[in-house]
């Protein structure tokens, strides 16, 4: 099975890729200024103290030690923990990943749901006004900001219209509550999250397939008679669909990294509001891990896209 | 002779575009008959391809087919819609395309490519349709039939593939068979077999066939009857004998002149000098008068004539060519 043979070899890259992304945020963290345990403590403390703090977090140590003990800790399943939150920085992983996990999947489904049938609905209109309308709005998409388009969401939809609340994703469901009430915090902001994606995606899939259309076997199934619709959706998507999906895999690995203003503005409790926080205090056991965990899910879902790939197309098994 | 299979008058095919539109086909007449294998000849750019495009209603949304009268069995194929011509299109009529590595599908397996047309055109049922397409592979040399058919394009050779799009063309017993230069793409040993292949398929049912090629010997031995096409138009057209014996179009005999034989050896072959024309705003003259060797003063001022030289024989042409530089 020489699909396996394929897909293991990109499975070997997973701990190199993840060697060098966590070289990286550990050094990037470590060469910024400013020193974490006097952050925390201030200025006014005893030196005893603040060495006491220093040699908790083992700043005490030479950089390279320090990288080795954080990595060596991270393999057995164990990030550290938080200077300022005192609680294990897997812990907080544990709450926040899946809000974050639901928002990008939310955005996701949104994306794909627009975007596919909007890409091929303008492939097959090419030139016409609609097909302008759609790449227009396609572009606003991709060039307007997610905080911006977020702020006029959350003014036309929520304050002006009352139609959705702001905030509310993360908070406890409680007995009674409706599907509504549960569901309703995540339209807004997986709006904001996906315009952009949408607008790439549509524009991806459009290009895929006019391609796709211009194709000899096209053509043939054209002479063969057969209706239509099958055409494009047998003939056409199938092919058409093969760079769109691995796209789309990557894409979703992006949006958990693209939250972080759009938590913000939502007052949403995932991974970037944590992120946030952290960076701000300094925080920087919590910046690593949620970094490397941003990190291990963007590879894990270029190895979906690459599983995808070869499910999709024939041509790679062999 | 009874009322042909195919009969199209003056057909016109345009392709809009930037400068201009491209006439890729200029009011085009002839007709195929029951059986008849017609052979349709000419450079590229002569709108061989477009004629058969054009019959099979495939040229749309690109271009603009117009025809004084265009009937199929029956049919009034210049008063069809889309629908009706679909209809039409892989079970009346059928075409194979020229090049086998590109006109499959990669990404369906060929058992999926030939049974969905044995289903939606034929209505059969999936164990029908299957064993159908076992035997069509069978038929057009397929070995191993019943494993292959989940088998992909790419795991096939070239003249494997066309064999392929042969079985699809030829599954729904279509009356008429269109090969677009369906052994151009392939290997010489492999086009002898395709070809015999086409050929005696047709013999077993009857089917008429438009071979187009830009090889003149090849449709020598094939068909009944040439048409030779040059600049959308048709230069000549006649039984596959009378052409040889004695060409009467300035463009044949170029065409003739520029194929190697084996009879003559150490022969210089003569080149048609200069290129063919570009094909918008034509003049309404013969549009070959610029290379023609055999060139009158009437050739540059008025359209050329069309001229009846025996049974089944004319030529758009103003020059009396002489008989002994064709074949003997």
């Amino acid at each position: 099975m020489s699909s396996w043979v394929y897909l293991s070899r990109r499975l070997i890259q997973l701990p190199l890729v993840l060697f060098v992304a966590s070289l990286t945020i550990f050094s990037l963290l470590h060469i910024t200024p400013g020193d974490p345990v006097q952050i925390m403590l201030g200025m006014e403390t005893s030196p005893d103290a603040v060495a006491a703090l220093r040699a908790q977090f083992h700043l005490d140590q030479p950089l390279p030690m320090q990288y080795l003990i954080w990595v060596g800790d991270a393999i057995r399943g164990d990030l550290g923990n938080s200077i300022r939150l005192s609680q294990p920085v897997l812990h907080i992983i544990e709450q926040r990943f899946p809000i974050s996990l639901g928002l990008a999947a939310a955005a996701m489904g949104l994306t794909l749901v627009v975007a596919i049938p909007a890409g091929i609905f303008s492939a097959l209109r090419r030139n016409t006004f609609v097909d302008y309308l759609i790449t227009g709005l396609s572009i606003g998409g991709i060039a307007i900001p997610n905080f911006v388009l977020a702020l006029v969401l959350i003014y036309v939809f929520s304050v002006t219209l009352g139609w959705f609340p702001i905030t509310g994703i993360g908070s406890r469901a409680r007995v009674g509550d409706t599907l509504w009430q549960i569901y309703s915090p995540f339209i807004l902001p997986s709006v904001a999250l996906a315009a952009a994606e949408i607008g790439l995606l549509t524009r991806f899939m459009r290009s895929s397939m006019i391609d796709v259309l211009s194709r000899d076997y096209i053509r043939t199934a054209r002479a063969k008679g057969l209706p239509g619709w099958w055409i494009i959706v047998v003939h056409g998507m199938k092919n058409a669909m093969i760079p769109v999906v691995t796209i789309s895999a990557i894409q979703f690995g992006y949006l958990i990294g693209i939250q972080i203003t759009i938590e913000f503005i939502f007052a949403i409790p995932g991974m970037g509001s944590a992120l946030l926080e952290a960076v701000v205090n300094r925080d920087f056991p919590v910046v690593q891990g949620l970094t490397l965990m941003t990190a291990v899910f963007f590879v894990l879902a270029n190895i979906v896209a690459d599983t995808l790939y070869v499910l999709l197309d024939p041509r790679i098994r062999y | 002779m009874s009322e042909p299979l195919l009969r199209v008058k003056g057909l016109r095919t345009e392709i809009p575009g930037g400068p201009g539109s491209v006439v890729a086909v200029d009011d085009l007449s002839f007709d195929i008959h029951q059986g008849e294998i017609l052979g349709i000849v000419g450079e590229s750019g002569s709108g061989k391809s477009m004629t058969a495009l054009s019959i099979m209603g495939l040229v749309a949304p690109a271009g603009r087919v117009t025809a004084k009268r265009m009937e199929f069995d029956g049919w009034d194929l210049t008063g069809l819609d889309e629908a009706a011509m679909r209809r039409l299109r892989g079970r009346e009529m059928a075409m194979i395309f020229q090049d086998p590595m590109t006109s499959l599908n990669p990404v369906l397996s060929i058992g999926f490519q030939l049974i969905e047309q044995l289903r939606w055109r034929l209505g059969l049922s999936r164990r029908q349709a299957r064993r159908q397409a076992v035997e069509l592979l069978g038929r057009v040399g397929i070995s191993g039939a019943e494993r292959r058919l989940d088998d992909y394009p790419h795991q096939f050779s070239g003249g494997m593939r066309q064999r392929v799009s042969i079985a699809m063309a030829i599954s729904c017993e279509p009356k008429l068979l269109i090969a677009d230069e369906a052994t151009t793409a392939l290997d010489v040993t492999i086009q002898a077999q395709i070809t015999d292949l086409i050929m005696r398929l047709c013999e077993e049912s009857g089917m008429s066939v438009m071979w187009i090629s830009h090889d003149l010997g090849v449709v020598a031995g094939l068909c009944d009857r040439v048409n030779v096409m040059y600049a959308g138009r048709l230069a000549e057209s006649a039984d596959a004998m009378s052409l040889y014996a004695h060409s009467r179009h300035g463009y044949t005999r170029g065409l003739m002149k520029s194929v190697p034989r084996i009879d003559r050896r150490r022969q210089r072959l003569e080149a048609i000098a200069g290129r063919p024309p570009s094909l918008i705003d034509l003049p309404k003259t013969c549009p070959f008068e610029p290379r023609c060797a055999y060139s009158t003063p009437e050739c540059g001022a008025k359209p050329a004539p069309r001229r009846n030289f025996g049974e089944n024989h004319i030529a758009y042409c103003w020059a009396d060519l002489p008989a002994e530089e064709g074949v003997e």
